[in-house]
């Protein structure tokens, strides 16, 4: 084969996706999570710090993504039971049963004081909030991936200004993701193991979330978390389950 | 004035016992004066460590809001503000900005969350005379004497000033990089490596949480542009008259056209949610006094009050006790000497006066030995610079080093306190002296 024909398969080999094909694709992931019901499920939370103490939580996570809302319910420890954070519209309140007050906290709020973030235990808004740039194909572990650089559109209001993605071109689940500061500085890397799916009987389609994240902190050496999701269930929630009332109740 | 010199003579002639007293009520007055002098020595740190680090004597904040839910604690045009504030109080006020911020200060081996001061060096004269650098031994196991780091590097755009207590958890040194990471207005995480161009001496609770770094690093870490700021503060001649200028700039600065915040006396980060939940948009000013800003430490100065309280209260039942008792004895002793004076022709009062004067007298000369004692006990403790054993204890003291502060003001109200203590307990065993029968008193027999 010439040197004219290698070269055009290599080229092949290595085509990147369109910007088309980008948007297509995070399109895809979101509405592959996105439920047109409610979700429910049990997350528990793992935190590993140097010379601290284990964070180890239980929480119930409420989710209707048709209205924006969502709760995270603490369950254990026994000293954190209760606690919860409710996102109604682009308020995110968290409420403390020990001085029964509620307070307003910002879309970036550390989960129970871990790496976690609320837009983790959320629905995918990749497609609304940045723009793609395809930065080539590469193999993962075994996986054969597309890296996808993602800038956050203009007046968006999101924690990490850039993202990149590492999404299985055969399942287009998303395996890896490091966030960016302004600064271009690399602030977290979540790693995606497994991914299930369950049928969701409102949106007549099956809905995609992963089993496991592993968050690495990149400035604290030695910071991890883990959130393991369990017992999702879509089936339809309590209409009035999205309040502050509903959320103080659960900790009388 | 005879009184007087009678009893003078009766002390000395007593002197053992007059010794023996004098000695006790100085002790009880020394004690008295210290623990007076570590109560002003906290209230004066407090507010020393508080009007240097965190507050002005009058603040003048403000919040912008490009959204009803945002509450950034900043000052957009302050250039402009500056002026109308140079023209309202001219002369009575030295005027200097600082950003504020909040963020993550992470090194190698720790991380601590931090209020982040933004200066400019140049126009922080007062922070480079009250804020003494630390030796690094005390933030260095193995450390050296030597003070390391320049405050004046702060005029460089990523540097920090960071204090022991917080250099030794973060495990760093001057001249280390650490990693300030925080979230700007709109929301989104932003990160810096700053140098640690020098490590200051703790000033108690204030210096856990905060740091400085140099205005341009806040505007860059923020996004802001040159004229924006988070903070006037205006350090007046005359901190008393803190309330009255607040009041004053309230209503000019109204008429000057600006949008200002109703009066709240609480600091500036307690007011985010309650800004965050109003319906408006654009900047407005909030307007507080240095109190207002640290109503948060309120309980330290309330308990350590109650303490002295307590304490002053036993101290001042034990010496009405001792007086009572001592002044009885006296009596007892000298019946037959009061018999005698009697039978000589000296009126009831005027032996009532006599032993009145001997307790006032005893009381003011060792009330006044007692205090002087103390004052030059403060004074060897000050200048010895006795460091506080635990980082909780310097937190509530507001200082790395014990702090002692007597005033001539304390030493009157002790001598004053002590005399009038000595000759009201003295009154009831006097009273009972100058009752007593010169015949009886002549009959008495120990």
């Amino acid at each position: 084969m010439s040197m004219y024909g290698i070269s055009t398969v290599l080229y092949f080999l290595s085509i990147g996706l369109s910007q088309g094909e980008m948007i297509s694709l995070l399109e895809l992931i979101d509405n592959r999570q996105k439920n047109s019901g409610d979700y429910r499920a049990v997350a528990i939370i793992e935190q590993k710090e140097r010379n601290k103490t284990d964070l180890l939580y239980e929480s119930v996570i409420y989710r209707r993504d048709e209205e924006d809302k969502l709760i995270i319910l603490f369950s254990k420890p026994k000293t954190e039971a209760g606690k919860g954070y409710l996102r109604i519209d682009r308020n995110l309140f968290m409420y403390d049963p020990t001085v029964g007050k509620w307070e307003r906290r910002t879309e970036r709020e550390r989960i129970g004081g871990t790496n976690s973030q609320r837009s983790d235990f959320d629905e995918s808004r990749l497609a609304l909030e940045y723009t793609p740039e395809f930065k080539g194909n590469e193999k993962l572990g075994k996986y054969e991936v597309h890296r996808i650089k993602l800038r956050a559109k203009p007046k968006v209001d999101v924690a990490y200004p850039v993202l990149e993605m590492w999404v299985d071109k055969k399942t287009k689940n998303v395996l890896k993701r490091q966030e960016r500061a302004l600064s271009g500085r690399l602030m977290r890397t979540s790693y995606y193991p497994r991914w299930n799916k369950l049928y969701s009987e409102s949106k007549k389609a099956e809905i995609y979330f992963p089993k496991e994240i592993r968050i690495i902190d990149a400035l604290e050496k030695g910071k991890r978390t883990t959130i393991l999701m369990r017992k999702v269930d879509l089936k339809p929630l309590d209409k009035n389950i999205f309040t502050k009332a509903w959320l103080e109740s659960q900790s009388r | 004035m005879i009184f007087f010199k009678l009893a003078l003579r009766n002390l000395i002639q007593a002197r053992r016992k007059t010794l023996l007293i004098g000695s006790a009520l100085a002790t009880v007055s020394l004690l008295l004066v210290i623990l007076l002098g570590l109560t002003q020595g906290m209230s004066e740190n407090m507010l020393r460590s508080a009007t240097t680090l965190v507050t002005g004597h009058v603040n003048i904040a403000g919040f912008h809001k490009t959204r009803p839910q945002d509450s950034a604690p900043m000052i957009t045009d302050s250039p402009k503000l500056r002026k109308t504030l140079e023209d309202i109080v001219r002369d009575r006020a030295t005027i200097v900005d600082r950003g504020r911020g909040w963020g993550k200060i992470i090194s190698e081996t720790s991380s601590f969350q931090a209020v982040l001061t933004a200066i400019d060096i140049e126009s922080e004269s007062n922070l480079k005379k009250r804020v003494p650098l630390a030796p690094q031994n005390i933030y260095k196991e193995n450390g050296t004497d030597k003070i390391l780091g320049d405050m004046s590097r702060l005029s460089n755009p990523n540097t920090v000033l960071l204090f022991a207590s917080q250099a030794k958890r973060l495990g760093v040194d001057v001249g280390d990089i650490v990693t300030i990471t925080m979230e700007t207005v709109r929301g989104q995480r932003n990160t810096v490596d700053a140098e640690i161009v020098a490590i200051a001496r703790e000033m108690g609770a204030f210096s856990s949480w905060n740091i400085f770094i140099p205005k341009t690093l806040y505007r860059n870490l923020y996004k802001l542009t040159d004229t924006s700021t988070g903070a006037f503060y205006l350090y007046l001649d005359d901190i008393h008259e803190a309330a009255n200028v607040r009041a004053e700039l309230q209503t000019k600065l109204e008429e000057a056209g600006y949008r200002v915040m109703e009066y709240s006396p609480k600091p500036f980060f307690r007011k985010f949610e309650i800004v965050g939940g109003e319906d408006w948009t654009g900047q407005k000013l909030d307007l507080t006094i240095w109190e207002d800003e640290i109503t948060y430490m309120a309980w330290a100065n309330k308990a350590l009050d109650g303490l002295s309280f307590t304490l002053i209260g036993i101290l001042l039942i034990i010496i009405i006790v001792g007086i009572i008792n001592t002044t009885f004895m006296a009596v007892r002793e000298r019946i037959r000497e009061i018999g005698t004076v009697r039978a000589m022709g000296m009126q009831r009062h005027q032996v009532l006066t006599l032993f009145l004067i001997e307790s006032m007298v005893m009381g003011s000369v060792s009330s006044l030995a007692g205090s002087l004692l103390a004052s030059l006990l403060a004074l060897v403790v000050n200048s010895a610079h006795i460091p506080l054993p635990s980082e909780a204890l310097q937190a509530v003291l507001m200082n790395d080093t014990l702090f002692i502060s007597v005033h001539p003001t304390q030493i009157l109200q002790t001598v004053v306190l002590f005399t009038l203590l000595t000759t009201v307990g003295a009154i009831w065993p006097s009273f009972r002296a100058a009752t007593l029968e010169p015949v009886r008193a002549l009959q008495h027999t120990r």
